[in-house]
């Protein structure tokens, strides 16, 4: 438990050392809030769908967030040297794993009721104040299932060196095959498997159903399968992760820029 | 004159090599506007109006920019990281003309934005993307980079005197793409937003790329942008000499150029 704290509060504080309060702010919140404003305006003039499917479609995307810094976390070590550190301590690596992400789960689950608000304020959705319990639970559930993206994508990051697109390449994945901006069943064959491969696919559609006043124990099914497939990309991700540290270890190639 | 030529050329080609060796900004210039085009695309097709020829130019126009913003505010601090800034200032040529070959070999890989934008349209999607006024859209095309080039210009010492503005840039993607109507009219705004859209070049880059490629504009109108494109773009040049000048002075003064 202290390694997984530990891991949580230094993984998180370590990506944010170079930031000041503003530019945390720009970063973590402009760009997200006003990237679902571009891609709901876009549904708005033309697309076949009403305004609410694409405002709540992106903000829930926000919680991919989670993901993009999570996968982040590996490249940062790396590139201040403390990759080897961390690799060499006996600390166990289930905690140092899972721990990384604990911090940024939270935070994007926050900024995705950001995104909310701001779809409530700025482009009138309506929100009925009974549906927030099961739309909070939906947030946190879809920012939980993508940070499972993020770890595997983290783990990949060993071998690919830069998780900065890896991370770039989720976030736009998702906001074509998730089914945020175009339904999945005007995607061909090949995306639409692809959406539903995807974390946060179900929460989208679990969150459009509440919000439109739909019972929450209807959505549970949708939540359920979120999540495993969350679980299954992190658990990927872990296993990945430690054959790659094996793997570099042996080669002596965990610093390779 | 031939000197400037021949640094601002050797200037180009180096920052091409780096430039097109860096993920992230292959990503920006290739992937971000495929990505955009296919999903806007997707969006958009079912409309009766639809016009796949503004779907192209809109998200070949994203990739443009995100190239100038990221290319643009980090174009002096990347050098300043790398070690190379003093070596460059203490040259004999000058360190606006050098940027200024940086952010040439930024427009040219930006240019592969537009490229694949059309493949995605013409290619992918088979639909026929012709612009209705070829010449119109070139000059139209040549003028946009212009502008973006000159904004460049500005963004690279501005990110050097105020390191957080690179940061802060990098979150100015969307706000820009929203502002300057690359994807949707600019008309579905609020009308307060409207002198904010004006003052940026990328919306009468657009306004020129969509008007002539679509042949919504009459030619008087294109004109008029190009003169506007040409107008900011001075202005631009003229911040971005002064902005240098505060630079080296501050960092003489302060023997500062080297710092990280």
């Amino acid at each position: 438990m202290r390694v997984f704290l530990a891991s949580a509060y230094y993984g998180y504080r370590a990506l944010f050392f170079w930031e000041t309060p503003t530019v945390y702010l720009v970063q973590r919140l402009l760009l997200p809030l006003s990237g679902m404003a571009f891609f709901s305006l876009i549904g708005l003039s033309g697309g076949s769908q009403p305004l609410e499917f694409y405002l709540v479609g992106n903000a829930m995307v926000i919680a991919s967030l989670s993901g993009f810094t999570i996968a982040g976390v590996i490249t940062a070590e790396r590139n201040l040297g403390t990759l080897i550190y961390l690799i060499g301590s006996p600390a166990n690596r289930l905690a140092l794993f899972f721990g990384r992400a604990a911090v940024h789960v939270a935070e994007s689950a926050v900024f995705v009721v950001v995104g909310f608000g701001w779809a409530i304020l700025v482009f009138g959705l309506d929100l009925p104040l009974s549906t927030w319990p099961g739309i909070l639970l939906t947030i946190a559930v879809g920012t939980l299932a993508v940070s499972g993206l993020g770890l595997l994508l983290g783990a990949v990051a060993y071998v690919f060196l830069d998780s900065l697109v890896l991370g770039n390449v989720m976030i736009f994945t998702l906001l074509l095959a998730s089914g945020a901006n175009i339904p999945l069943s005007e995607l061909p064959p090949a995306l639409s498997f692809l959406g539903e491969a995807l974390p946060l696919t179900r929460s989208i559609e679990a969150a459009r159903a509440l919000a439109a006043g739909g019972e929450f124990t209807a959505s549970l099914p949708l939540l359920l399968q979120d999540l495993a497939v969350g679980l299954g990309y992190a658990l990927v991700g872990f296993i990945l992760f430690s054959w790659i540290e094996v793997v570099a270890r042996r080669r002596g190639t965990l610093e390779n820029m | 004159m031939i000197y400037y030529t021949r640094v601002f050329l050797l200037s180009a080609k180096v920052q091409l090599l780096e430039v097109t060796a860096s993920l992230f900004m292959l990503f920006n210039a290739l992937l971000q506007p495929f990505f955009i085009a296919v999903t806007a695309i997707y969006m958009l097709r079912n409309q009766p109006g639809f016009e796949p020829v503004y779907v192209v130019v809109g998200a070949g126009l994203s990739g443009l920019f995100a190239v100038t913003l990221f290319t643009g505010s980090n174009a002096a601090s990347r050098e300043r990281y790398q070690g190379n800034l003093e070596l460059l200032e203490a040259s004999p040529a000058p360190l606006m003309v050098i940027m200024g070959g940086k952010m040439g070999a930024n427009m040219v890989l930006a240019l592969t934005s537009m490229v694949v934008t059309y493949v995605v349209g013409a290619g992918l999607f088979q639909y026929p993307i012709t612009p209705d006024q070829p010449i119109s859209f070139t000059v139209s095309l040549l003028m946009a980079l212009f502008s973006l080039w000159a904004m460049g210009m500005v963004f690279a010492p501005l990110s050097i005197l105020w390191p957080p503005v690179e940061q802060f840039l990098g979150g100015l993607e969307y706000p820009v793409f929203i502002l300057c109507g690359f994807l949707f009219p600019v008309a579905l705004l609020p009308g307060w937003f409207l002198p904010f859209s004006y003052a940026l070049p990328p919306y009468w880059a657009a306004r020129a790329l969509q008007g002539s490629s679509l042949g919504t504009l009459q030619f008087g109108d294109i004109v008029l942008a190009w003169l506007i494109l040409l107008a900011t773009s001075g202005v631009l040049l003229v911040m971005a000499a002064i902005l240098f000048r505060i630079f080296l002075r501050l960092a003489r003064r302060k023997g500062t150029l080297g710092f990280v």
